[in-house]
């Protein structure tokens, strides 16, 4: 079919196509109409394709009453939506149109409504030269947004977005072009990249981010890019208005995201790893992702060779960094893939590596082995592949980074020849930037502005101890700009040239709410000095258990502490240096030693009994508390009588009798039989402690046994 | 009490439980400026205040909570009583108003230690003195915490009843432990006797292997002893005669089992300090040494 001969309905057919297909289900799509487009859909010229879809629009419409113009093309829409609306709106011609003079306008860089005006008129005048502008632009206004409604009804009510959402979006301010222009923010290419951008940012799929936030990032993301179209680089740069725009068309489509990446064409791209497994056999190896909209077996031929992919499908909802893969891909991981990486297109999808002269592994449990990561996770132990050219520099790095014992593997036969790798390398967050090679080897957990860190507690989201508020960790600045604003509280924080995180502890903010702005976001946590509880919180009970086993022996529960640790009747529950003794448990030692006094000159215990008297020495003053700091004043004694009190002669010459708590002594050589020598001193030292040795409350008790020491002597 | 370890033993006090990630999350966050050596992990330094009672953790399932406090006198140590267990500010304030207001108990200067949070003692005049304070605080008092542990330890038949024999995680990597210096080596099999470590996701896992060929899916301190006692090596546990009690010092590598090792950190209320390829204990009496050595299957071998 030639171009010139092109109907409407057969532009809305070539339209519908190329825009609104089956594998853009659920994703929001631009009709995005310029003229390259039009020359490629309708294979001919584009100044051909132009003119064929303005004649093809032309013959529907009302000539002879210029202020009604498109009148006819919303009877046909309104019977056509009646009707069940089956097969493309039949104002999808003149909708591409209508985008085609905002394309124009903005690929021109003209902004004005009034421009926009005169770029639509120069489009039908291609066919009716004498329109009047100002009876076309009362025509426009008066049907065209019912047109738009349609076209989105037809996407999100007629097919449920199985052939793509609508991005349809009114311009509260230049409301009658505005449908149009809302879909030439971006050209298509520029939406696919949106993947790119969210996996900049760690997006995790089902994450909500406030526009303005998003925008942000874009904004930065979009400044260290030279691929996007000039329209959105002046969305960007333009109109707060615009802005506005494009904050809500990435935020709707960042909530649609489903974490799948797709090329430049728009094709989805699963992400290829190389994955390292270690012993028996230690290799290299590929692995493929199983992203959302990849078959379950995907046939590869990949330079004359055939293979197929499988996927178990395991039952159950993955956690939001999770991923599904595909078996291992059959491919040899030699020194010529690892340089130029891997691209393979398959069942119109793509399989991806990107090349890299430093490969980072961590441990994967989703597939049992050590696998290839973009960036090293701060902390966490990795193994690093590293190409020949880089190698200087990345033992320079790890010199300065890395943890200590780090080191290259020395065997042979498991990295190819020109690459080493390197084992146990474990790095801190730094946030600091290693230039684009070595930027896998730096930690960094995020481009955007985060709060990052410190002692959270339990009790409510950011909340966080005192001397434990979280760090600032600022996104990329964007290309034109040497600073960002950071305030704390209202008060600005001075930063230093290339500071990529803030310390907020470290400026000691007073318990409290406290709100954190970088650029135009704005976040906020608080901090408490204290809950207020004695104990801690005790809702997870993480301790051991111990149970009565045969013989009256005790049994651990379990190897080592167990959560939810419970205590009972026959067992032990020991959290921490609590030891909790169940009643039925035969154990039961409550008599402890005695604590006397180092400084005196003389200690006597004395049992109530005659003739129970005992001298006790000093020990040796153990020697760690001195080491410790710590002074030792008192020691512990056992006695071996059943002492109950104790007589001190201070180095002062005076005298003090106290009487000792009876039941909790142990008492070491009980059945101890005392001599009459023995009774003789015990009574001649009862009395040579008058009462006034002793406490007014003790008298009584002294008296007694002096009654007693005189009746001996 | 201001040193970064203090700081992680409130924060852990506060919060009261949690994920051990968050723990890993607080302590790297904590010492992101620190100079640390390769063995200064978090897990050494939970490893650590488990043992002097501060905190469980159960590193099955990757949580801790951290423990009652409680108020404990160390063993022939002059009558000072430890402070032990979780430590919240609210505690640690109502402890300094109340010592305050006391003149038979002299709380002294927190004792900082490298790899634990601060010591905390408290010179008593006698045991009714630490109870009575224990009582105004709130919270709970015991005599001695070490020998009460040391009474109750199980023996390492009774832990290795309880091991199962689940495969262990492959891909990551496998080593074998040299009982001669106690060191790693990586192997391409683990069939022969002995214990095994493989790298994984969430964690190192051990397996100890007999020369029956059964396997016995342990933790490192149980397996590690355990392998000891089969290659019947057991005289690694020795302990220096000192005035009153002694010094028990063991192999850096084969860390203790959690109770084993708070029985002994409870007899000083410090840390173990690192002496070369030894861990050492303080003021361990020859009663309890002799009972943690008994519990490994190891002879104490006895110096001095």
């Amino acid at each position: 079919m030639s171009a010139t001969t092109l109907s409407s309905d057969d532009w809305g057919r070539l339209l519908a196509g190329h825009f609104f297909r089956p594998e853009y289900a659920g994703i929001y799509v631009l009709f995005y109409v310029d003229r390259p487009l039009l020359g490629q859909i309708a294979s001919c010229g584009e100044d051909e394709a132009v003119k064929s879809l303005v004649a093809a629009i032309v013959p529907q419409l009302r000539r002879r009453d210029p202020d009604d113009l498109f009148r006819p093309l919303l009877s046909q829409t309104v019977s056509w939506k009646l009707s069940g609306g089956d097969g493309p709106p039949p104002c999808l011609a003149a909708l591409a149109l209508a985008v085609l003079a905002a394309s124009e306008m903005r690929s021109e860089g003209g902004r004005a409504q009034s421009n926009y005006h005169a770029w639509f008129r120069d489009l039908i005048a291609i066919e009716v030269p004498d329109v009047d502008a100002e009876s076309l632009w009362h025509a426009y206004a008066g049907v065209y947004p019912a047109l738009w409604g349609n076209l989105e009804w037809w996407l999100e009510q007629r097919h449920e977005g199985k052939l793509g959402r609508s991005t349809i979006a009114e311009d509260e301010r230049n409301t009658k072009y505005g449908f149009a222009d809302s879909q030439t923010i971006f050209l298509s290419s520029d939406r696919e990249k949106l993947s790119r951008f969210f996996s900049w940012i760690r997006l995790r799929p089902g994450e909500k981010i406030a526009e303005e936030e998003l925008l942000q990032y874009f904004a930065i993301w979009a400044g260290r890019r030279d691929d996007l179209s000039p329209g959105a680089r002046l969305m960007l740069a333009e109109e707060q208005l615009e802005q506005v725009q494009l904050g809500r068309l990435i935020a709707e489509a960042a909530a649609r995201w489903e974490g799948v990446a797709r090329d430049d064409e728009g094709r989805l791209e699963a992400r290829v790893c190389l994955t390292l497994t270690r012993p028996p056999s230690s290799r290299l190896g590929l692995a493929a992702e199983w992203p959302p909209g990849f078959p379950q077996r995907l046939e590869v031929d990949y330079r004359g060779e055939r293979f197929s992919l499988e996927a178990e499908d395991e039952e159950g909802q993955l956690a939001a960094d999770e991923h599904r893969w595909y078996g291992e891909l059959p491919l040899p991981v030699d020194r010529g893939l690892l340089a130029t990486g891997l691209r393979i297109e398959a069942e119109g999808r793509v399989l991806r590596l990107s090349p890299a002269s430093v490969y980072v592994f961590h441990m994967s449990r989703e597939l049992g082995c050590w696998a290839g990561v973009d960036q090293i996770r701060p902390g966490e132990d990795a193994w690093v592949l590293v190409a020949k050219e880089q190698l200087a520099q990345v033992r320079e790095l790890l010199e300065r980074r890395a943890r200590p014992g780090w080191s290259p593997i020395e065997r042979t036969g498991v990295a190819p020849p020109g690459w080493t790798l390197f084992r146990e390398v474990v790095v801190d967050p730094v946030e600091v930037s290693e230039g684009e090679e070595l930027g896998r080897l730096v930690p960094r957990r995020s481009n955007r502005f985060m709060l990052s860190g410190g002692l959270p507690l339990a009790r409510a989201a950011g909340l966080y101890l005192t001397g434990g508020d979280p760090d600032v960790l600022l996104p990329p600045l964007p290309g034109d700009q040497s600073a960002i604003a950071v305030e704390l509280d209202g008060e600005t924080i001075e930063l230093a040239p290339g500071i990529g995180a803030i310390s907020l502890a470290a400026l000691a903010p007073a318990e409290g709410n406290h709100a954190i702005r970088v650029g135009g976001v704005r976040k906020s946590y608080a901090t408490v000095r204290t809950l207020r509880n004695i104990s801690p919180p005790s809702e997870l009970a993480v301790g051991h258990e111990l149970r009565l086993g045969e013989g009256g022996s005790l049994w651990p529960a379990s190897l080592d502490a167990t959560s939810a640790v419970e205590a009972r009747e026959d067992g032990v529950r020991i959290r921490g240096s609590l030891v909790e003794l169940g009643p039925g448990v035969p154990f039961e030692d409550d008599a402890t030693p005695l604590i006397l006094p180092r400084g005196p000159r003389r200690r006597v215990l004395i049992s109530d009994r005659p003739g129970g008297i005992e001298e006790v020495e000093v020990p040796e003053e153990p020697r760690w508390m001195g080491r410790a700091g710590l002074a030792c004043q008192s020691f512990e004694y056992t006695p071996g009588i059943p002492a109950r009190w104790l007589l001190v002669e201070s180095r002062l010459g005076g005298t003090w009798v106290r009487q000792i708590e009876r039941d909790r002594v142990s008492v070491d050589g009980l059945g101890h039989e005392e001599s009459e020598e023995d009774r003789r001193r015990w009574a001649e030292l009862v009395l040579a402690c008058g009462s006034e040795c002793v406490e007014p409350r003790e008298r009584k008790a002294w008296e007694r046994l002096r009654a007693e020491a005189e009746a001996i002597l | 009490m201001n040193t970064r370890k203090d700081l992680l033993l409130e924060w852990a006090s506060e919060r009261g439980f949690g994920s051990w990630a968050q723990f890993r999350e607080a302590y790297a966050w904590l010492e992101r400026e620190s100079e640390m050596a390769p063995w200064e992990t978090a897990s050494l330094v939970a490893r650590q205040m488990s043992a002097l009672g501060h905190i469980e953790v159960d590193w099955r399932r990757r949580s801790w909570a951290a423990a009652p406090p409680v108020l404990t006198l160390l063993p022939s140590a002059g009558a000072h009583a430890l402070l032990t267990g979780g430590r919240t500010r609210e505690l640690c304030d109502r402890l300094a108003m109340a010592l305050a207001d006391r003149d038979d108990l002299y709380g002294l200067d927190p004792v900082e230690q490298p790899l634990a949070p601060s010591a905390i003692l408290i010179a008593c005049e006698d045991e009714r003195a630490m109870r009575k304070l224990a009582s105004a605080l709130g919270i709970e008092s015991a005599y001695s915490v070490s020998s009460q542990l040391a009474e109750i330890l199980p023996p390492l038949r009774a832990y290795l009843d309880l091991a199962g024999s689940t495969p262990a995680p492959r891909g990551y990597g496998v080593q074998a432990l040299d009982l001669a210096d106690l060191s790693w080596r990586d192997v391409e099999e683990d069939r022969e006797p002995g214990l095994y470590r493989y790298q994984a996701p969430d964690g190192r896992r051990f397996r100890l292997v007999e020369a029956t060929g059964s396997v016995f899916d342990v933790d490192l301190a149980i397996g590690a002893f355990a392998a000891l006692a089969i290659a019947g090596e057991t005289g690694r546990l020795k302990w220096f005669r000192a005035s009153l009690n002694g010094e028990l010092q063991v192999p850096l590598r084969t860390p203790l089992p959690t109770l084993h090792a708070r029985a002994l950190a409870l007899c000083s209320g410090f840390a173990p300090e690192r002496h070369g390829r030894s861990l050492v204990y303080l003021n361990v009496p020859e009663k309890v040494a002799r009972a943690v050595a008994g519990s490994l299957a190891q002879d104490l071998q006895v110096v001095g």
